[in-house]
């Protein structure tokens, strides 16, 4: 598939976005709530798996090459902080939601929070196995993994879930109000249909 | 802050590590990455030390942007340092129920040492290369990757976009943030569900304008007559000269020297 150039524009758009949800924190106890993940689900849902999954590594590139776009800044040595899973999840999440998410028929709000609900599991997994193999084998430290996934994915879930509500309440709204981008229903005319 | 978003952690000074091709010193930084991690023994990781001293001294960087660079991750550092002092081993001090050992002050030299060189040497990276000469050098680099399809040149012209567009929205977040609170709306509520909903009023203009952007922007490039990879030729040429080729031979140097150190004998 070519990109049109509102395809690219829109997936910058969203890398940006992405950025962005790093910098609205909500300060609620105990657990830092970004908005990134809001960003990267609204991505997987408006953009379509392969556009969302790009965007996404768009977003980790400017990262490591220095820019303090990550939650804690940038940089390449952000590979080492033990959160850095999350992010590589982020690109999954994109893709999967993207991908399970069918633009034809107009988007439904409980298809929509279940879709990002699996979305979610993507993010956690790649999280926790990043925080595992960096404690274990980088800084040399036994974590037992059921610690890693109590750490990892149990403390932080609440907000998360909150987020994934309220992305698909705005995504149900917006695919209303916005014209396609990314994958349109039949925007490729199959061979025998086209005219002479 | 704003300024830390355009240019990332890039100095611009001229010297001879800046004046390096970005492809070099993304090589240069994976080389040494792998290295440091070959190498087995205290004293030959604290030997490694070498190229990274020369490189901050060619830059014409302050240490202070080093040291600042490993901010972020000292306490890790510091962490992983104490955690190993306890490996059983020959007992240099005891106290209580710990004793601190030969071998575990060793170890936990070697793996700090590993990670402060790797995050200074990646450090020298970002501070001496902007991020898009950066980015510029990356699609270079894996420009044989479009052979399987991969769409680098797209991925790079998102990049490059994203980055002008970060500050903008940032920008318009703050904008709209006001405007919003000027109109009663709350951000600061005592009431978790209440502060949780704030956001909505915030998210909606914030995505509108973002998607106006978009769209205008994609005008401007059909306008423009972009038309994506193939072909395309650049305003700065990036150009591989006689020093870049010897500074990555001398990388490569290192990288044998590390291997044979450890598996050669």
């Amino acid at each position: 598939m070519r990109f049109t150039h509102r395809d690219l524009a829109f997936a910058a758009l969203f890398t940006a976005l992405t950025a962005i949800g790093a910098f609205i924190k909500i300060p609620i106890p105990f657990v830092p709530f970004t908005l990134q993940f809001f960003f990267v689900l609204l991505a997987g849902t408006l953009l379509g798996s392969r556009l969302a999954l790009l965007s996404q590594v768009a977003y980790l590139i400017i990262g490591l090459i220095g820019v303090p776009v990550f939650a804690m800044g940038g940089g390449p040595s952000y590979v080492l902080q033990p959160t850095f899973g999350y992010l590589v999840g982020f690109a999954g999440t994109a893709y999967l939601v993207g991908r399970l998410t069918k633009t034809g028929q107009g988007i439904r709000f409980k298809r929509c929070l279940l879709v990002n609900l699996a979305g979610l599991a993507v993010t956690y997994v790649c999280g926790i196995i990043h925080l595992y193999v960096i404690v274990n084998f980088v800084l040399g430290q036994a974590l037992p993994f059921s610690r890693a996934v109590w750490l990892g994915a149990v403390v932080c879930s609440p907000g998360d879930i909150i987020l994934s509500f309220i992305a698909a309440t705005v995504s149900v709204k917006l695919a209303k109000s916005l014209p396609s981008i990314g994958p349109k229903p039949c925007s490729m005319p199959k061979k025998g249909l086209m005219l002479p | 802050m704003l300024r830390d978003l355009v240019l990332g952690q890039y100095v611009p000074l001229d010297s001879a590590v800046h004046r390096l091709d970005a492809r070099t010193k993304i090589l240069l930084t994976l080389i040494y990455s792998v290295a440091v991690f070959v190498l087995p023994t205290l004293p030959a990781v604290a030997l490694a030390g070498l190229p990274v001293v020369l490189g901050t001294a060619f830059s014409r960087l302050s240490p202070a942007y080093l040291v600042r660079g490993l901010k972020p991750l000292w306490l890790l550092v510091v962490f992983t340092f104490l955690m190993h002092l306890f490996t059983p081993g020959q007992v240099l001090v005891t106290c209580g129920p710990f004793s601190v050992t030969l071998e575990g002050v060793s170890q936990g030299l070697l793996v700090a040492l590993r990670l402060v060189w790797l995050v200074t040497v990646a450090s020298l990276l970002t501070l001496t290369t902007s991020p898009i000469a950066l980015t510029d050098g990356l699609e270079r680099l894996l420009a044989p990757a479009k052979a399987v399809k991969v769409p680098v040149h797209e991925l790079a012209m998102m990049t490059t976009i994203a980055l002008r567009f970060v500050p903008t929205l940032l920008e318009e977040t703050e904008k709209i943030m006001k405007a919003q609170t000027a109109r009663g709306a709350d951000f600061e509520s005592r009431s978790l569900i209440r502060r949780v909903r704030s956001v909505v009023p915030l998210l909606v203009p914030l995505l509108f304008s973002a998607f106006r952007r978009a769209e205008e922007l994609a005008m401007a490039m059909e306008a423009r007559c972009y038309r994506g990879g193939v072909g395309r030729t650049s305003f700065r040429e990036a150009y591989m000269g006689k020093t870049d080729w010897g500074v990555l031979g001398a990388g490569g140097g290192f990288l044998i020297l590390a291997v044979v150190w450890r598996w050669g004998g």
